[in-house]
């Protein structure tokens, strides 16, 4: 198998939207070439995490080796590659078409191109990759190939398409032919000094970080001391092999071949996603290119609604790290919720998955804050801080100028919807870049914008402005200056640091008004008359009142049956264990989140 | 071995017609169902001996139980259990008549509780009572013909499309006839009741407690002094039976779905009318669940209950504390905000509800639990 020439090898991705069927397909091609049986699969094999499988999405990249009888009569590797499919990972995707020299475009018949797609499209092209378009679903009545293609034609220039149904296996052959057929070989070289990129790793309790890599040069072989580019880290090679799926241990992995790697790395961390590994006894000279360390873009503050799960949560973000390098925190206090952390999130889909997680493999009960971006502030101490919690900004006379991150946004619509997203762009504080259409009905929008407004509920406000036809798309540019302002909340006269938030000083008075209205209708009555107010310093700028509870369900007598009264108290009292307790006030969890959904048009 | 003392409760599950607020158990029963019913009933009571405090036979509709049938209940009961501090029965107006009451009074029942609802035909017929507000009052007055002198009856208020003036006029009435108890209850939307799948419009809950403050004076100004959250009696007509559940001392509960509370122990019966039935014939037991009553359970129940009574809890149901031992933070918030009063009962400090306190009890008590 080692000597196997390069010529025999195939790397390659699927680049898809969540549903357009990447799953299906890469579960067609597994059973085609028996790399495992119809009764082995679980419906998807790919997506084993249970909340990937919830959600349809895949969020860290695996690699599965199949062996393919092409029709020359040879037998093929062919390493099937699976990226992240969501913007949040684009590192991600970026280090796995770079494991690659073909990625499979898989657009759904009866949707066309959606701009995340376009986006990873771009990037595999930027990577020189062959493409192989693909047009799903053609079995569903609803099907448009013809569309579909044009779309394709527009972005590549060929409208040479394999059209699949994934569910049926309709087609399926032909594209694993195209795989052999088009997608070049490897060209590393084979006797030059070790080199391989890291496109993914995890954490195994048994063996540590398991790194899956891709070998360009040279080879790798158990009793190995291989070095870290980017720490210069020594380890020992305890195993490589590939997956199967299921992992098989090998002598060696050579140039060309995609597999794992485990060397008795303690953490993640030494197994950096993009990083080049080379063998510390016959190092290479320069790295793979490419590498950079994630950065986490978006934070929010967790707290435990029950202060005694303070160490649970840190264990459990602990152990969330141990597989997820891009998960930052660190230990913060709030006035209003006591001792919890503020995390760092590569985006928004990262910070939900982690938010799940936590309650449901952890069984946390959280109070989440609002997502903020970093700031950066000019003092006039002539200091540069980097603020990630709006509660930190210093006092007004301290600061000389804040800036704030600016994001590239790429919005791919149905032209009928264009009027509704610029409107709602201009609202979210966008300058347009450009309009172009993909095809005579479908248009790709760009808008240069704060990252902080797409924080703010923007993907869901886009969708219901298109009908949920529009696709979206966002990347960081740069820091600009903005003339924000700290927007306080003082419930029952006092502030609460956690729902504290910067915004732009001419949104201001509007946002506090209807943010205040917000929580009015978020926070329940209670025995207590509860002002809310919005305040901007010391300048107060909305109030509004929870007014105190008239009643509740009155006490029914069911005769004798009082466990049955007292179990209706003790819920009531469990429902009231979900809130957090401010002052006397109890404050549901949704009150911290209100920011985001505060409505642009009312 | 001394006998254990004991409220006594016996559940008749039929009735004529399903009222559509009502999530009671109970249904129309099949033929030859409430003789079946009432054999098996008597004997459960036969397989537990305590010393009868109270009687209350409730339901359903236990007035429709025939004459015979019922004559034999109660002399059993009484062989069994008697002589009773008070016995009551629950009848409904559309369900009596002279002779009915009468052989009622002669068994030594002493107290009625009528099902009245409302005194206005409209509420009355979007209830789905099978009775008039004409009925309602014939029936008063023949109880009190055939001499009974203690007669309670049961009040809805807050039902939708009924507003302050049909009460009102429903309270008016109530204060004419000759009773000496009322039961005010408000409406409880209740999964699975006809009236649920009305989806009907609500009264506001400023509407809704308007009624309940509007009930309070009338009836307080007519000398039915509130004594429970719900009950309001004459002086010395307050219900014994209901008072042992309140003050969360023993009771035996017969028949489907009934409960009991002996020692620490509280058990519920089997709800289903054949089970039930055949359990009996089989020699089997009853029982749905039974709950082991810890100290904290108790403790938390003596305040739940407690705090529905005028005379509120002191040491007596707290161990021997005062309820501002037991929680100082919610004592004085509570206090402080008016929904908790102390006040002092033969030198001992005891604390009770105030009026505002009433509709959102539940929300006071979630600060005890």
């Amino acid at each position: 198998m080692q000597e196997r020439s390069q010529n025999q090898i195939r790397n390659f991705c699927i680049i898809a939207h969540i549903d357009h069927g990447k799953s299906t397909l890469a579960d067609r091609l597994l059973e085609i070439t028996n790399t495992v049986s119809q009764r082995e699969m679980k419906e998807q094999l790919l997506d084993s995490m249970e909340l990937e499988r919830e959600r349809g999405i895949t969020i860290k990249a695996k690699a599965i080796r199949m062996h393919y009888e092409a029709n020359d009569g040879k037998v093929y590797q062919l390493n099937l590659i699976d990226t992240p499919g969501h913007v949040d990972f684009s590192y991600e995707v970026s280090r796995s078409l770079a494991a690659c020299e073909g990625a499979l475009l898989v657009v759904d018949a009866t949707q066309g191109i959606e701009a995340q797609t376009l986006a990873n499209l771009y990037q595999a092209l930027e990577h020189d990759l062959k493409i192989i378009p693909i047009i799903n679903k053609i079995d569903l009545p609803s099907a448009q190939v013809d569309e579909a293609t044009q779309e394709i034609d527009e972005v590549l220039g060929s409208s040479d398409v394999y059209p699949v149904s994934a569910k049926t296996g309709q087609g399926v052959s032909d594209v694993l032919e195209a795989i052999v057929k088009e997608v070049p070989p490897p060209k590393g070289d084979m006797n030059a000094p070790f080199r391989a990129l890291i496109f993914d790793s995890y954490f195994d309790s048994y063996r540590g970080a398991v790194a899956n890599i891709r070998v360009v040069d040279g080879h790798v072989k158990v009793g190995d001391r291989i070095s870290m580019f980017s720490t210069g880290k020594t380890f020992e090679v305890t195993e490589v092999g590939t997956m199967i799926p299921a992992q098989v241990s090998l002598d060696s992995l050579s140039s060309g071949e995609v597999g794992y790697l485990v060397a008795s790395m303690r953490d993640v961390k030494d197994t950096s996603v993009g990083d080049t590994i080379i063998n510390a006894d016959n190092p290479a000279k320069d790295p793979l290119p490419g590498y950079r360390k994630a950065k986490p873009m978006v934070f929010c503050g967790l707290y435990p609604v029950d202060n005694d799960q303070f160490p649970d949560l840190r264990t459990a973000l602990e152990k969330l790290q141990l597989n997820d390098a891009s998960l930052v925190f660190e230990p913060e206090t709030s006035a209003a919720l006591g001792f919890g952390f503020r995390c760092g999130f590569l985006g928004l889909l990262h910070m939900d998955i982690i938010q799940e997680r936590l309650e449901r493999e952890y069984n946390l009960s959280l109070i989440i804050t609002a997502p903020s971006v970093i700031y950066e502030v000019f003092t006039t101490k002539d200091s540069v801080l980097e603020i990630d919690n709006p509660s930190k900004l210093p006092p007004t006379q301290e600061i000389l100028e804040i800036h704030e991150p600016m994001v590239k946004t790429t919005i791919i619509t149905p032209d009928n919807y264009v009027g509704a997203i610029m409107q709602l762009c201009q609202d979210r504080r966008g300058t347009f870049k450009n309009m172009e259409y993909l095809n005579p009905t479908r248009a790709m929008l760009t808008y240069h914008m704060p990252l902080s407004e797409i924080l703010m509920d923007f993907f869901d406000r886009l969708k219901s402005s298109s009908q949920g036809y529009a696709s979206l798309d966002y990347e960081l540019t740069s820091y600009e200056k903005a003339d924000l302002v700290k927007l306080d909340i003082l419930i029952n006269g006092k502030p609460v640091d956690a729902l504290s938030s910067i915004i732009h000083r001419d949104k201001a008075a509007y946002y506090g008004r209807s943010l205040a209205k917000k929580l009015k209708e978020v926070i329940p009555e209670q025995l207590f008359e509860i002002p809310i107010q919005a305040a901007i310093g010391s300048k107060v700028i909305a109030r509004e009142t929870v007014r105190a509870l008239r009643k509740d369900v009155l006490a029914k007598c069911y005769g004798g049956d009082i466990s049955r009264k007292r179990k209706l108290i003790e819920k009531q009292k469990e429902g009231k264990k979900r809130m957090k307790s401010i002052g006397n006030v109890e404050i549901p969890q949704e009150a911290f989140m209100a920011v985001l959904k505060v409505d642009d048009n009312d | 071995m001394t006998m254990i003392k004991a409220g006594v409760y016996v559940h008749i599950p039929f009735c004529l017609k399903k009222c559509a607020y009502c999530d009671f158990l109970s249904h129309r029963p099949r033929s030859l169902e409430v003789n079946e019913y009432m054999e098996a009933l008597a004997k459960e009571i036969e397989r537990f001996k305590v010393e009868g405090q109270t009687l209350f036979i409730g339901g359903g509709t236990p007035s429709i139980v025939p004459p015979s049938l019922m004559e034999r209940l109660i002399k059993k009961l009484d062989k069994q259990y008697g002589p009773f501090l008070e016995a009551t029965i629950e009848v409904n107006p559309g369900t009596v008549d002279l002779n009915y009451l009468k052989m009622l009074y002669d068994l030594g029942i002493d107290r009625l509780s009528i099902g009245v609802q409302s005194f206005d035909d409209d509420t009355l017929k979007k209830m789905g009572r099978i009775h008039s507000s004409n009925e309602a009052q014939e029936a008063v007055l023949k109880a009190c013909e055939v001499g009974f002198t203690n007669i309670s009856i049961d009040l809805i208020y807050g039902y939708p499309q009924t507003t302050i003036k049909t009460l009102e006029e429903t309270l008016k009435t109530a204060i004419s006839l000759p009773i000496s108890h009322v039961s005010f209850y408000g409406l409880q939307l209740e999964e699975g009741t006809e009236l649920m799948k009305e989806r009907p419009q609500m009264l506001s809950d400023k509407e809704y407690v308007g009624m309940y403050y509007r009930g309070m004076e009338v009836l307080e100004a007519s000398g039915f002094m509130q004594y429970e959250i719900s009950n309001f009696a004459k002086p010395d007509f307050e219900c014994k039976h209901n008072l042992i559940y309140w003050k969360n001392l023993e009771y035996l509960g017969l028949g489907v779905g009934a409960v009991s509370r002996l020692g620490k122990v509280r058990y519920k019966n089997i709800e289903s009318v054949l089970t039930y039935v055949k359990s009996i014939e089989d020699g089997a037991r009853t029982l749905l669940v039974e709950e082991q009553l810890t100290a904290p359970v108790i403790l938390k129940e003596n305040i739940m209950l407690g705090l529905r009574l005028k005379e509120g809890i002191g040491p007596n149901e707290l161990g021997g504390f005062s309820l501002d031992d037991l929680y100082p933070e919610a004592v004085a918030l509570l206090s402080g905000a008016g929904y908790l009063e102390q006040f002092n009962q033969l030198g001992v400090n005891r604390y009770r509800l105030t009026k505002k306190a009433l509709p959102v009890m539940n929300s006071v008590l979630s600060y005890f639990f």
